[in-house]
């Protein structure tokens, strides 16, 4: 690892029949998802509010935002955003590997994507968080106007 | 009649004698003519005279000619009526006497006649009416003798029957007494029975205790594998802490840039053997999954084992009870065996007399055959005789027939 040429360095796990890959830098820590409090009227993509280490921190549900069959199960791991995003968390059950990955020159196709990558011959997304953020407040405004 | 002819004699002698004195004393002088007169008159009273004569006297003796005529031709009533005193009288009466006395016998012959054909068509008909009777007891005879036939068939076959009725029934005597002694080997056998399904009890409780006591000893294998189990647990729980922890010290090494290299390894290091550890826990869950799962399998194999146990316990004391019945069944029914042996011992002999009186049955049954087909024969004869006599009884109807004909053609009433 130490000698390999330059590949960015990427947290990746599986969501339904797809990967996802998120940037290390993006990520300031993983944590064990304890008691996550549901927050009333938020939007389904919000799946309430975790204490992490003191700090109140949005979770969201990472499977329903890419339409990933719904997963409910308890067990789950926060992947907390880097600064200043660090009162967002994303939530996932599955497991997650830290790899390196080359970014491949394509265009990109999903809205919350940054950039595409391969491993083991699969597609890799990779996950803006940028996007993200811009995705939830999109659905808090309509949650807004709607009401 | 004599003196008839004597005076007629006599009458034409003095017609003479007047007619030749006539002419004497007339005619003297006597003319060819006188003499042809005379002549003549001698010629006329010598051929009347006869005539006359021989009319009358033979009147009677005509009528006498007429009536025997009439009687030739069988008529009987008439009488001549002639009442001269003289021969041709008397024989006129002698005829009618002769008449009426055959007219009487003629009757009498006649009445007879007609009474012996109504007599002969009277024994005729009877006759038949005996020939029929006869004929009809000849038949019922002969229905009885052959009756008597089939009588003494039948009594035959009974007592052909009886006879071996009497000697199935020995035969069962014979076996009532054999199956006796079958029964007492069944009831040894059913006691040795009893005996063997008691010693099975004790083995198979045996075998119960002894699968209740290895019953125990798999719970607490079971037990351990749980314990096992839970430590694996642990052991996972800390293999994924530490995974988690190898990966935040990824995330670190990589935010420290080139001076957090050696460190990235170091993470990358444990993070690998955090995976090495949760792997192998998985594998010993596995196995510990597998020990439980297989100890539930002989557990529940071994519960089958007790139930069948018990059931095979139950089972058996069942045989023991019914053995038990079935030796006193056997009991009860060699008893009945003897009685039945015995029973049939004296239906045996009954059926013997049966026999015994059949076969006198028999021989009364073939002597009235026998009887009744010599009574056949006799009827058969008396039959005989009776054609006979009806025919004797038809000739002589034909016979008087006959005679009555022959008298019938006497005219005996006017």
């Amino acid at each position: 690892m130490s000698e390999a040429p330059a590949g960015e360095p990427t947290l990746v796990f599986e969501l339904g029949k797809q990967t996802f890959g998120v940037r290390l830098g993006a990520v300031r820590e993983i944590s064990e998802a304890g008691a996550i409090a549901p927050v009333p009227r938020a939007p389904a993509l919000i799946r309430g509010l975790a204490d992490v280490r003191g700090r109140m921190t949005t979770v969201i549900d990472l499977p329903l935002l890419v339409g990933a069959p719904a997963d409910t199960s308890r067990q789950g791991r926060l992947l907390i955003l880097s600064e200043p995003r660090d009162y967002l968390a994303l939530w996932t059950s599955t497991e997650i590997n830290l790899l390196e990955l080359h970014r491949l020159e394509v265009e990109v196709t999903s809205e919350w994507c940054e950039g595409h990558a391969t491993w083991n011959g699969k597609q890799v997304n990779l996950l803006s968080t940028d996007k993200i953020l811009l995705e939830c407040e999109r659905e808090v405004l309509r949650r807004c106007q709607s009401r | 009649m004599r003196l008839k002819l004597a005076l007629s004699f006599m009458l034409v002698e003095l017609g003479f004698l007047l007619i030749g004195v006539m002419f004497n004393e007339f005619w003297r002088e006597r003319t060819v003519l006188i003499q042809i007169v005379e002549i003549t008159l001698y010629v006329l009273v010598g051929l009347s005279a006869p005539l006359l004569f021989s009319h009358y006297f033979t009147r009677d003796i005509r009528k006498l000619a007429e009536l025997a005529s009439v009687i030739s031709g069988g008529d009987l009533t008439k009488q001549v009526d002639v009442h001269s005193a003289d021969e041709v009288g008397d024989l006129a009466r002698s005829f009618n006497a002769m008449l009426a006395s055959m007219l009487n016998i003629v009757k009498e012959v006649k009445s007879n006649s007609e009474e012996i054909f109504r007599l002969a068509q009277t024994l005729s008909g009877t006759s038949e009416e005996m020939n029929a009777s006869t004929e009809e007891i000849s038949s019922t005879i002969q229905n009885i003798a052959r009756g008597a036939e089939v009588q003494a068939d039948m009594v035959n076959r009974t007592s052909e029957i009886t006879r071996r009725l009497a000697t199935q029934v020995e035969d069962i005597s014979k076996r009532a007494l054999k199956a006796d002694e079958l029964a007492a080997l069944a009831r040894a056998k059913a006691e040795q029975g009893e005996q063997h399904a008691r010693s099975a009890v004790e083995q198979i409780q045996d075998v119960a205790a002894k699968v209740e006591r290895t019953s125990k000893a798999v719970r607490q294998f079971q037990t351990n594998a749980l314990a096992i189990n839970k430590t694996v647990d642990f052991i996972t729980s800390v293999a994924q802490q530490t995974h988690l922890l190898a990966l935040n010290a990824s995330i670190e090494a990589a935010r420290a840039g080139e001076q957090g290299r050696g460190f990235a390894v170091v993470a990358e290091e444990v993070r690998k053997l955090a995976e090495n550890a949760r792997r192998f826990a998985q594998q010993i869950s596995g196995l510990a999954d597998a020990i439980n799962e297989g100890s539930s399998e002989v557990l529940r194999s071994m519960a089958e084992t007790s139930a069948a146990g018990e059931a095979g316990v139950l089972a058996v004391q069942l045989a023991g009870n019914s053995l038990e019945e079935i030796s006193s069944a056997v009991l009860a029914s060699a008893e009945r065996m003897k009685e039945i042996s015995s029973l049939t011992a004296e239906q045996a002999r009954g059926a013997d007399g049966l026999v015994k009186a059949f076969e006198e049955l028999h021989k009364i049954a073939e002597s009235n055959a026998a009887g009744t087909q010599q009574a056949s024969a006799a009827t058969q004869e008396q039959t005989a005789s009776m054609e006979e006599m009806a025919a004797s009884a038809q000739q002589l109807a034909r016979t008087s027939d006959t005679l009555k004909d022959l008298v019938s053609l006497f005219k005996v009433e006017s």
